[in-house]
């Protein structure tokens, strides 16, 4: 034991600054205050920093400063009842409550605390045993004798303090202690304070502790105390590795939520502070509010479930948020009452419509049956005719009458069957077809759909729309009418449909047979002229600034643009002409030129809309041979035209010209052939027809036309010219010819009469089969006024008879 | 009057500072060890060599005056102290002298006065090695 050490200062210190201080011989006894301790040990050499509280302990330290501060600390057997710590340290103290070891201390430092209690440093000197409990001063006093230690040099104990250094070594590394606790450890040269030492710095139970106090053998203590180690060594082990799995963990979480955070952050600093849980909150708000099948709630529940777990800013999120919104904007079961007072409803049809009757009628019986079955199903109604005829606006009136809300979608050249079932949710910017869009926009479960434009439906390899539109729009299926986003049925049975076309040419069958066909065929002058009055007029005369005191035009003048400027079925170039004739009033009464009412006379309309554009074609003034008068329907309303004939020498053969389609070709050979085949009986000398090319022409050429119906027009143009007879210019016809000669019927008679009679046409023969359709069209007070003679006829012989002049035979 | 000795009490033995507290200084012709000894009998202090340790123990006791009351504080480290450093090769353990002063014991270790080389002398022994 001689460091070799030759440091600069050359002189240096070992390491026990503190001498032993044995102060009780073997054998001996002595009597010494007696401080209990409370849940602690005290171990020789080791410091033990303690508080003295309660009158009893705080004498006996004062007594103690004034000697040799020595004492003795034996710890106190926890109480069975302990309950209040002051209780029981007031409580007598008795020598069976404390542990038979104590040490024996010295009280190094000392301070008094300003409430009578005192902080204390004691060191332990010494292990001692008790042997006399003397309880008859102010405190308690103990008769002790030292307790020996044996300490055998052995090689176990050399072992034992190797792998006890050990053990500790790695809890102290594991327990984050002070390193310095291990460094002293290590300086420490006898076995007997190593153990000391080690268990003082372990965490123990204090029985444990006691147990290390009360072995006097080092051996024995060495290897309790490495006992212990090795189990607080094992403790920390599977401390940490919990502790590392849990870090683990939590080392995800928190990097979640720390990116979260700022995430936050951004938002909202983009001013996109939307709380993604208050808005959340408020869906869950408005389902609660929601009259949804079973099937749906639980779905919209479900996705809300979802929505809570997700990261508001993934993609996945947007999509399921809108899928809940659409889910929530739909109107479901919700409906709007119907108004289903007839009169009223019929008020406000005429209030916005002149004329078309027939479907006035068909909504009042709607109304009517709605009135008495409130159960039953919504028609399916499809308004057919030309444009600008007023199948839109009446569908607004509908509504209106009905009380119902209005909405329509157009379905011109839509050409994916999407559009109409709308697109799985899976898509990027998947959404509702128009059908569901449209309730969403009207708000109501039963509201008046129009669906314009079916008629142009186009389909390619996407799909058919309009086979899509066929679930839409069968009352038998559309009660549960499946849209692809939204998956779930929707009830579409209480939905006004209306359906609007041009033609049903183009309409498939299947969808047209769906629907009950309402035909819009166009107005009459008269009506126009009414539509004008009423209507136009008063629109554009008020969005072009002026007041009824400003401007007039009387319903002849109307009448005048009507004919003169206007060649159409509906009235919407009509409505601009009068915008125009307006607008040039307004430009006057704006720069002060008028100060009266304008009062715009027919003659005057060329000063305003220019000379006339349309030239109405007029009836031949004279009659002719070979030129027969036809009448024809056109999506712009009836027409007339000429049919002339001409016969050339040649080998029999037939010309047609004029555009004319394969049926009207076909009409022109039956005619052709009718004549030939009975010539005798019509007076045409047979020979005549042999030797001669016949070449028939239906201006203007330009004009593509179709059609049977110029069949009579056409054989009467023949007779005429091969019999020389002309036809009456003021007699017009229409009817399919057969071959045998009768007349068979044809459509568009409405337009046609209304045509002859605005080309000043006298007659008009036609299909004695037309007569139920025409004499509905035109009955006694109802529609326009028809200044016309009708010909029914059932052959082709009664219609010649009457569109040829006799010639006198 | 703050408690600061046991604001930060020693957590174990071994950390308390040592007592007395020494200082060291090297001089000229030696060594001077300063030993912080106030309040301490001088006749109670021995300060020996052995082996060039140097040992200094001894012990301090409170002195109380008659009619001492309570002792409100103790920070003072009294009781037995022993102090024992190893002193370099090239003392003079001879010459060790020790005095008191203002309540310190100055230890003087003075070096060995460097002497040179010195000639040994060498006895011949003749008959051992022929033997």
């Amino acid at each position: 034991m001689t460091p070799e050490n030759n440091d600069d200062n050359g002189i240096t210190e070992n390491n026990r600054p503190r001498p032993d201080l044995p102060p009780l011989e073997e054998g001996s006894q002595r009597v010494l205050p007696l401080l209990p301790l409370r849940g602690m040990v005290s171990y020789p050499q080791m410091l033990l920093p303690l508080n003295v509280e309660g009158e009893r302990d705080t004498t006996l330290v004062d007594r103690v400063m004034f000697g040799d501060r020595l004492l003795a600390l034996f710890t106190r057997r926890p109480a069975e009842n302990e309950t209040e710590e002051d209780d029981a340290d007031e409580a007598p103290l008795t020598g069976g409550d404390l542990h038979p070891v104590g040490t024996l201390g010295v009280v190094l430092k000392m301070l008094r605390m300003p409430d009578g209690s005192m902080r204390l440093m004691i060191q332990g000197l010494q292990r001692v045993r008790l042997e006399e409990f003397i309880a008859d001063g102010e405190y308690p006093r103990v008769r002790v004798s030292p307790l020996e230690e044996s300490e055998p040099d052995t090689v176990r104990v050399k072992a034992l303090r190797g792998s006890l250094t050990d053990i500790f070594s790695r809890v102290v590394e594991l327990s984050n202690r002070d390193e310095d606790l291990l460094v002293a450890a290590l300086n420490i040269e006898e076995n007997s304070r190593l153990a000391d030492f080690i268990a003082a710095n372990l965490n123990l139970e204090l029985e444990d502790r006691l147990r290390v106090l009360a072995t006097a053998d080092v051996q024995q203590r060495l290897e309790l105390v490495t006992k212990l180690a090795g189990r607080e060594l094992e403790v920390l082990k599977i401390g940490q590795s919990i502790q590392n799995e849990i870090s683990e963990g939590m080392n995800r979480a928190q990097r979640e939520y720390y990116l979260r955070q700022q995430l936050e952050a951004i938002r909202r600093e983009l001013g996109e502070s939307e709380q993604p849980s208050v808005e959340l909150d408020e869906l869950a708000e408005r389902m609660k509010e929601k009259k949804w099948p079973e099937s749906t709630a639980e779905k919209a529940q479900r996705e809300l479930k979802r929505l809570r777990q997700m990261n508001p800013g993934s993609a996945e999120y947007v999509v399921a948020h809108t899928y809940l919104n659409w889910l929530l904007d739909l109107p479901w079961g919700h409906c709007s009452t119907d108004r289903l007072e007839i009169e009223s409803a019929r008020r406000i049809l005429e209030e916005d419509h002149y004329g078309l009757a027939e479907i006035k009628d068909r909504i009042l019986e709607f109304l009517a049956v709605r009135k008495l079955a409130p159960q039953s199903r919504g028609p399916i109604l499809c308004f057919v005719g030309p444009p600008g005829t007023g199948k839109t606006s009446i569908g607004r009136s509908i509504a209106r009458a009905l009380g119902r809300e209005f909405t329509r979608a157009s379905l011109g050249g839509v050409h994916d069957e999407a559009e109409i079932r709308g697109h799985r949710r899976t898509y990027v910017g998947a959404l509702p077809g128009r059908i569901l869009q449209g309730l969403k926009t009207a708000g109501t479960s039963n509201p008046v759909f129009m669906l314009d434009e079916v008629d142009k439906l186009a389909s390619d390899f996407r799909g058919d729309p309009s086979s899509a539109l066929l679930e839409v729009l069968d009352p038998e299926q559309n009660d549960t009418f499946r849209d692809n986003y939204v998956e779930e049925p929707y009830d579409l049975s209480r939905v006004f449909f209306i359906t609007t076309a041009n033609t049903t040419a183009t309409v498939p069958r299947p969808l047209l047979d769906r629907m009950e066909v309402i035909e819009f065929d166009g107005y009459t002058r008269e009506e126009k002229a009414q539509i004008a009055k009423r209507y136009l007029f008063p629109r554009r005369r008020e969005a072009n600034g002026l007041t009824k005191k400003q401007l007039f035009l009387p319903i002849r003048t109307l009448r005048a643009v009507t004919d003169g400027y206007t060649r159409e079925a509906g009235v919407r170039n009509l409505e601009r002409a009068i915008g125009t004739v307006c607008r040039k009033v307004a430009r006057k009464v704006a720069a002060g030129e008028v100060e009266e009412r304008v009062v715009v006379e027919p003659a005057e309309l060329d000063e305003y809309l220019g000379a006339p554009r349309v030239k109405l074609r007029r009836r031949r003034r004279r009659d002719c041979v070979g030129l027969a008068t036809g009448l024809v329907w056109t999506p712009v309303g009836g027409e007339i035209v000429f049919v002339e004939v001409a016969a050339m020498p040649g080998k029999g053969g037939l010309i047609l010209t004029g555009q004319l389609g394969e049926v009207m070709k076909e009409s022109g050979r039956i005619a052709l052939s009718y004549v030939r085949a009975h010539a005798k009986a019509l007076g045409v000398d047979p020979d005549a027809l042999s030797d001669v090319d016949v070449h028939i022409h239906v201006p203007a050429g330009a004009v593509p036309k179709e059609g049977p119906s110029a069949g009579v027009t056409l054989t009467t143009a023949l007779v005429s010219l091969f019999t020389d007879r002309p036809v009456r210019n003021e007699v017009g016809m229409t009817g399919e010819l057969s071959l045998r000669g009768e007349v068979l019927p044809v459509g568009g008679l409405k337009s046609k009469l209304l045509a002859a009679r605005r080309a000043g046409l006298r007659e008009v023969i036609l299909p004695a089969r037309n007569r139920p359709e025409v004499e509905e069209a035109f009955s006694d007070g109802e529609g326009p006024e028809l200044d016309l003679d009708l010909h029914y006829v059932e052959r082709v012989t009664e219609a010649l008879k009457i569109a040829l002049e006799d010639d006198g035979d | 009057m703050s408690p600061r000795y046991f604001d930060h009490p020693p957590q174990r033995w071994g950390a308390e500072p040592p007592f007395p507290l020494i200082d060291v200084v090297e001089l000229e012709d030696g060594y001077l060890v300063l030993v912080e000894l106030a309040g301490v009998d001088p006749t109670a202090v021995r300060v020996t060599v052995d082996q060039r340790r140097l040992v200094i123990a001894g012990a301090r006791e409170p002195e109380l005056p008659a009619g001492s009351r309570k002792l409100l504080r103790m920070e003072l480290t009294y009781g037995p102290f022993r102090r024992s450093l190893q002193l370099p090769l090239d003392i003079d353990a001879v010459g060790i002298s020790a005095r008191w002063l203002n309540g310190m014991l100055h230890v003087h270790v003075p070096r060995q006065a460097y002497r040179g080389s010195v000639e040994v002398e060498t006895d011949e022994d003749r008959g051992s090695s022929d033997r």
